[in-house]
């Protein structure tokens, strides 16, 4: 009983641990594979975005150059620009470098953001015609994704309050069922012991509570089955003695049948339970 | 409920809800890429607008003086769909060059004028709408404001396409982990349960299995026995009860 008593608890313990390792596993795998998957997702969606708004910055500033360029001045010698590139650049999220190229492919002038650049496009500043400088810009959809900087630890506090949850849920709910089968299991075995067998009208088990594929429920389900198998051959002990004393007219019998009826029903005798124990 | 399926139960629910809780996270912050996106593509417009009202201020203009401004926001709203409004207005709060030339001379949401105190580009959601603003200045201050009322549905339907995306996605993640939880669970109840499994064994009559790591064990083993003992008992007392009848 001491062993037994020292078990107490190990179930919730065991099936809490379970249920958190679990769900910190199996749900942080999960986890990952969904936020990489859909930041990529996100992104790529982003990228497509980022390249719409950089042609867009592109296509205006290569505009105003136009404009200038049809003034005679040479774009080299255009005051502010870089300023105005850089401006540009700051206001619009996506965007890292505004780079303008010469006829021949030469930077004139740029502005360089922070981050590396993943994708460009160009727009040619076009007068009279000729091609005479063209807009470079940059983008960069990891700008527009900042918002899934952090997802990764709000995805780990998230799943680890989840496992901690479980692990609460399964050590109570779950680990507590086992325990409480362990303890009834227990005192069915010691009243078997005790040779408290029931009689065969009391055994009603079927395994429903326990499932009929389950240990619990087979463990039930046998001492079940040999509580009634004794308690079934105590019934035909008792009914050929009850037949005897019936047919015993004149008392004779009785005392004999009596004693021998004492001897069959009663408990084991403390050599009996030692030898069993 | 038998343990089995509650240990199954409590890890399935608890994998389910980890993956559709990162995946409202997931969603929640795509949502804001969304509407960064929407600010980054408005940014430009509203950064372009400002300078060039400022550069006509800066030369001594009044901002009622800058009639150029009225074509630009035209063009601007005609170039891009999704722009549904180009107000332009005074620190007072009234419009003073509008795509919608019935609003010119209108009071403005008292909330964008509010805004002006503020840097930078501002947000401001109105029904299915998304308002996008900033302020342009001249040398004694705060000047007036500038306004793009852009239509949501551009970043709804971005949102329900990626959504699907992740419903799909976090859909098969879940059935992944529960699959690989329940499996789990089916083999980690088998373990737990092995002392009632011996107890069953012992109880069958199939002896003493190795592994006693439980106090049910002897206990089943003294149950065996006392089944026996009494078995022979009642056979010693109906041989009793026979010698009895036969004399009797």
């Amino acid at each position: 009983m001491r062993h037994e008593l020292a078990e107490s608890g190990r179930a919730r313990i065991f099936a809490g641990l379970f249920a958190l390792l679990v769900t910190l596993v199996f749900g942080g795998i999960a986890a990952t594979l969904l936020v990489n998957g859909y930041r990529a997702r996100v992104e790529e969606s982003a990228r497509r975005d980022a390249l719409v708004i950089g042609t867009s910055v592109a296509r205006t500033l290569a505009q105003q150059f136009e404009k200038a360029a049809r003034f005679g001045i040479p774009l080299k010698l255009l005051p502010g620009v870089e300023q105005h590139l850089s401006e540009t650049l700051t206001r619009t999220p996506g965007l890292t470098q505004i780079v303008l190229r010469g006829a021949d492919g030469r930077e004139i002038r740029s502005a360089i953001g922070e981050r590396a650049g993943t994708d460009s496009v160009n727009a040619p500043v076009i007068v009279d015609g000729n091609t005479v400088a063209s807009v470079e810009v940059t983008t960069n959809p990891s700008a527009l994704a900042t918002s899934f900087a952090d997802i990764g630890l709000k995805a780990a506090v998230v799943v680890t309050v989840c496992a901690a949850l479980a692990a609460l849920a399964a050590g109570l709910l779950v680990g507590g069922a086992l325990e409480r089968s362990r303890a009834r299991l227990g005192d069915s075995l010691i009243q078997a012991v005790n040779g408290h067998y029931g009689n065969r009208d009391t055994h009603f088990y079927t395994g429903r509570r326990h499932g009929p594929g389950g240990a619990v429920g087979r463990a039930f389900r046998e001492l079940d089955h040999g509580n009634r198998r004794v308690a079934e051959r105590r019934a035909v002990f008792e009914a050929y003695a009850d037949e005897l004393l019936a047919v015993d007219f004149d008392g004779g019998l009785r005392a004999d049948v009596e004693r021998v009826r004492r001897e069959v029903l009663a408990p084991p005798g403390p050599a009996d339970k030692a030898r069993g124990l | 409920m038998t343990f089995v399926s509650r240990l199954i139960l409590v890890s399935v629910v608890s994998v389910t809800a980890a993956v559709v809780a990162v995946a409202i996270i997931a969603f929640s912050a795509s949502d804001r890429v969304g509407e960064e996106i929407e600010r980054a593509r408005v940014a430009n417009l509203l950064g372009t607008l400002r300078a060039s009202t400022e550069a006509n201020l800066s030369i001594g203009l009044l901002l009622d003086q800058i009639s150029l401004l009225q074509p630009r926001i035209e063009r601007e709203k005609a170039s891009d769909p999704s722009i549904l409004a180009i107000d332009v207005f005074n620190p007072a709060g009234r419009a003073i060059y509008s795509t919608d030339r019935s609003v010119i001379g209108e009071e403005v949401a008292q909330d964008w004028v509010r805004r002006l105190g503020a840097e930078g580009v501002w947000t401001a959601a109105e029904r299915s709408d998304t308002v996008f603003g900033t302020r342009f200045e001249n040398d004694l201050g705060v000047a007036g404001g500038i306004s793009v009322t852009v239509s949501d549905e551009a970043r709804s339907a971005r949102a329900d396409r990626l959504g699907l995306d992740l419903l799909a996605r976090a859909a098969m993640l879940c059935l992944a982990a529960s699959i690989a939880a329940t499996l789990a669970a089916v083999v980690f109840a088998h373990m737990i349960t092995r002392p009632f499994d011996r107890v069953a064994r012992i109880l069958r009559g199939e002896g003493t299995p190795a592994g006693d790591d439980g106090g049910l064990t002897p206990l089943a083993e003294a149950t065996v026995k006392s089944w026996h003992n009494a078995e022979a008992r009642i056979d010693r007392g109906l041989g009793h009860l026979g010698a009895l009848d036969d004399a009797a």
